[in-house]
């Protein structure tokens, strides 16, 4: 059993990245009005697998280039008391889908054949979408976590803050220079 | 409103027929006598008015009425006129339409081939850092070369619908007015038609409106939270956008 199809596969690289980067403009919407609001999110770990989008070099140069997925966080997985050591990275290469790769066409370039992910194709793009990914993960923590001060939920919830504020840093720092 | 429409409202009352204070033939006669007949003038000033005509020559007296007489014109020109010989000034020309159902060619509704490649390029270099969904040589030679389809027909009326009134109107030669009716068409098309049809082009038309108006309503947050009083890094966010 396979899932409807409602569009005709791309026919090169460029008309794929530009249905890529459809989705994560819908993405941004969906976190901005997420976090503006305070409400839930629409886009959930579930539905999300995408390879993030390339920089807008090899966009507009329509030069192939491969980039990761990325790695929403599941809810279940990423509750306050589990550590986020358990909780998906945030770049990785599983493709669930065998099919997915087969429908990319002609133009499109491979998966990665040996597991290594190379993060040096994305662009402002991308990281914008991380960057507005954490700020959604942290309004959600602020404004969806209740604060009951007995000492284990208070050691959960400072944990939950110390996580957090590691992960910004240590994604600041691995920004590319140019960023 | 059109201007046309607007003096309409100021000369014609709810019948069509010209206002008596603007009738030369009746307000030369009215001038002589009492103002109990003339509804629409304050009584006061109007009897003030007409006592100076005593003092002073028929004509000053004259253009003191009608000055009078004006500016309480100018005030009603709020009031709605709802004669169906009138002018209807807010809807669009393709207002009866809309309630049609299907087979609707909407490149009717595009404006011209000029216009368009305008609005592609200032989309380009104006909008498209805001939301890089689109590749911007594929769109500007596809709208230079007139491909038209259905699909790529409703991003252009999306282009047309956010970009329009942005850009400056000495330079695509309308005036606010046109403006404004072909960014209501526009935007009436692509809610209407994007929502039928699941294609790229159709959601990528509806997405650029749903990001015009998300990004309109939060710049609107941010005037009003400025108006009321507002931390200093509000302010900074605001000059950045």
């Amino acid at each position: 059993m396979r899932p409807i199809r409602l569009t005709q596969p791309p026919h090169d690289w460029t008309e794929l990245e530009e249905r890529r980067r459809l989705f994560w403009v819908i993405f941004l919407l969906d976190r901005f009005c997420s976090i503006s609001t305070g409400w839930n999110t629409s886009l959930t770990a579930d539905d999300v697998h995408r390879r993030l989008p390339a920089d807008g070099g090899y966009f507009t140069r329509e030069e192939p280039v491969t980039t990761p997925y990325f790695g929403i966080w599941n809810k279940a997985a990423a509750r306050i008391g589990r550590s986020l050591a358990n909780v998906p990275a945030q770049y990785n290469e599983d493709d669930p889908s065998a099919e997915a790769a087969q429908s990319m066409g002609t133009g499109a370039s491979p998966n990665s054949a040996n597991g290594y992910i190379d993060a040096s194709k994305l662009g402002a793009f991308a990281y914008c979408v991380e960057a507005t990914e954490s700020l959604s993960q942290v309004t959600t923590f602020f404004l969806q976590q209740k604060i009951t001060w007995d000492k284990e939920h208070a050691v959960s919830w400072l944990t939950r803050f110390k996580e957090l504020d590691l992960r910004l840093v240590h994604w600041k720092i691995f920004l590319p220079p140019k960023w | 409103m059109c201007k046309a429409a607007f003096l309409e409202q100021i000369l014609l009352d709810d019948a069509g027929k010209i206002r008596p204070q603007y009738d030369p033939d009746i307000s030369a006669h009215n001038v002589n006598n009492s103002g109990v007949d003339q509804p629409d003038p304050p009584k006061s000033t109007l009897v003030q008015a007409e006592q100076s005509s005593n003092d002073g020559t028929a004509q000053q007296a004259q253009e003191q009425v009608d000055r009078v007489r004006d500016n309480h014109g100018e005030q009603g020109q709020d009031r709605r006129v709802s004669n169906p010989l009138k002018r209807k000034v807010d809807q669009p020309p393709a207002y009866d339409w809309f309630f049609e159902l299907d087979d609707q060619d909407i490149a009717q509704y595009l404006p011209s081939q000029p216009l368009l490649s305008k609005v592609a390029d200032f989309f380009c270099i104006s909008f498209h850092h805001w939301i890089p969904y689109i590749h911007k040589q594929r769109l500007q030679t596809r709208v230079r070369e007139g491909v038209r389809y259905a699909g790529f027909d409703l991003v252009l009326h999306a282009l047309v619908a956010v970009v329009l009134r942005h850009m400056n109107p000495s330079e695509i030669f309308l005036d606010p007015d046109q403006i404004r009716q072909q960014t209501k068409i526009s935007r009436m098309i692509v809610e209407t038609y994007a929502t039928r049809d699941v294609s790229v082009e159709s959601l990528q038309a509806l997405i650029f409106v749903v990001f015009d108006h998300v990004f309109s309503l939060f710049l609107d947050y941010q005037q009003k939270s400025l108006t009321f009083g507002s931390s200093t890094t509000a302010s900074r966010r605001k000059h950045g956008l």
